[in-house]
């Protein structure tokens, strides 16, 4: 057993389980966007039909639901502390910074602060899962579309909120940031590189950033404007 | 190309040991030939310091024709100055221009530790060399250099690899003073020929135990050091080590 704590120690084991989780976690962001998607229905009526739909399939699912939750919790949690160790590691490996540190490589600036969105994303999670997870009308009077609160409902008021709103985008930003450098990473840690794949890798996943990070961006833009224009 | 004297001023890092700590002294050195290299520069520093009995400025460096891997300096934020594909002895001082603030640096990263001004310790280098990067053979006589076959593809990969003359520029140029770019150069270099694969599992856990234990930091993928290697190691080699390392913990029995 030694050989798993040997790698899960090592600097490539800790960086591969990143590697995979954050992998895993790309596809959960696509079906949780294509969910979203739903709040660009524009009727008011069709749209809160189809995103409590698929709000309800997810809750229809009872055990398997908390499977899952349990998978996200230990795939965010793995990727979270395998992050922050290397992140410590990494600062101690240079204990004396240089006077001048010129950029060399062909890098852009998301590479360079991936802890800072990673850090500013975990946050907005912990505001994210408060709010629509377990604040179904805990934390604000949501007047109720049809009846009963739905989770639309309580998408549609909090949306309607600026502070929040802005606080929405801002972290839709910092996750196409993440991504934008973590997609390509995630094969070129676990060693999937090669001359006719890598270009067409690191491409896909730059305009998956900007997919996931810019449509969730406008989806929450366009439900604040939807209420701030009614 | 016309040669022509220019005047530069450099901010040089002093440290008169590792457990002292050091500081940044500026100097001037007039009309120094374009054509000169930069270690002849400062070769040039050191005979005025002398001069006016001052300590000399050390720094590394040995062969002088880009092949040792001795040279070391950060110059400018750059580990062995503007340029690419060269080390700090094949730069000349036509890279710059008259009245230049030229900043030069001791490759930074804890497991580099400065031994005096801007000569660094890089024995971790070494030993990571000694866990595990040779190959095994009884030498007799030696075979028909045509009795292992190798195809061309690895034995050109094999040789860029092969090129890393363990500077440690990568180590300097990344952010986590990380090592990858030197220890999968020697792995992909090894693991590439029919020689090294007999041993190349044992070889990569053994390497990169080795290179975690001198503390170097992670790889965060930003290829810095790709692009300030003076041999132009591709990161093609860390993925490999990504690779190799990831199937060796799975196949190798202990």
């Amino acid at each position: 057993m030694s050989w798993i704590f040997k790698y899960v120690n090592s600097s490539i084991g800790k960086k591969q389980l990143m590697a995979v989780t954050g992998g895993c976690l790309l596809g959960f962001l696509l079906v949780h966007f294509v969910g979203n998607c739903t709040l660009l229905i524009p009727d008011e009526a069709a749209r809160a039909e189809a995103f409590n739909k698929v709000a309800d399939t997810y809750a229809s699912l009872k055990f398997l639901l908390y499977v899952a939750e349990a998978g996200l919790v230990v795939l965010f949690g793995v990727h979270i502390v395998n992050a922050l160790r290397t992140w410590r590691e990494n600062r101690a490996a240079r204990a004396a910074g240089y006077e001048v540190q010129t950029r060399v490589g062909d890098k852009s600036l998301p590479s360079f602060v991936m802890i800072y969105t990673g850090t500013f994303l975990l946050a907005w999670l912990v505001l994210h899962i408060l709010t629509f997870k377990f604040g179904k009308g805990v934390f604000a009077d949501i007047i109720p579309h049809d009846g009963q609160i739905t989770l639309y409902d309580v998408v549609s008021f909090w949306f309607s909120q600026s502070w929040y709103a802005a606080i929405y985008v801002i972290a839709m930003l910092c996750l196409g940031f993440h991504l934008w450098h973590g997609v390509g990473s995630v094969f070129q840690t676990l060693g999937l590189r090669h001359p006719k794949y890598t270009p067409i890798i690191e491409f896909c996943g730059k305009c998956y950033a900007a997919l996931i990070g810019g449509g969730n961006a406008i989806i929450v833009i366009t439900c604040f404007l939807r209420e701030a224009c009614k | 190309m016309a040669e022509k004297n220019i005047s530069v001023t450099l901010k040089v890092w002093r440290q008169a040991s590792a457990d002292k700590p050091g500081k940044f002294e500026t100097y001037k050195v007039k009309d120094v030939s374009t054509g000169s290299s930069f270690l002849e520069m400062l070769d040039i520093l050191n005979e005025e310091l002398q001069k006016e009995g001052k300590e000399p400025f050390a720094f590394d460096n040995d062969c002088r024709e880009g092949i040792c891997g001795m040279c070391s300096l950060v110059i400018n934020g750059v580990p062995h100055g503007p340029g690419r594909g060269i080390t700090t002895c094949q730069l000349h001082m036509r890279s710059f221009k008259d009245g230049d603030v030229i900043v030069v640096e001791p490759w930074r990263a804890s497991a580099f530790p400065v031994i005096r001004d801007c000569v660094v310790n890089r024995d971790a280098f070494d030993r990571i060399i000694q866990a595990g990067g040779f190959t095994n053979i009884n030498a007799g006589s030696a075979q028909d250099a045509n009795a292992i076959p190798i195809g061309k593809a690895d034995a050109d990969a094999a040789m860029d690899a092969a090129a890393c003359i363990g500077c440690g520029a990568c180590v300097a140029a990344c952010k986590n003073a990380s090592a990858m770019l030197f220890v999968s150069a020697k792995v992909t270099h090894l693991a590439r020929l029919p020689q090294g694969q007999v041993e190349k599992r044992k070889r990569v856990l053994a390497m990169v135990a080795q290179m975690d234990k001198e503390g170097f930091g992670n790889c965060t993928n930003q290829y810095e050091c790709q692009a300030a290697c003076p041999k132009e190691i591709s990161v093609d080699c860390i993925a490999k080590m990504n690779r190799e390392y990831l199937s060796a913990t799975v196949v190798e029995p202990a």
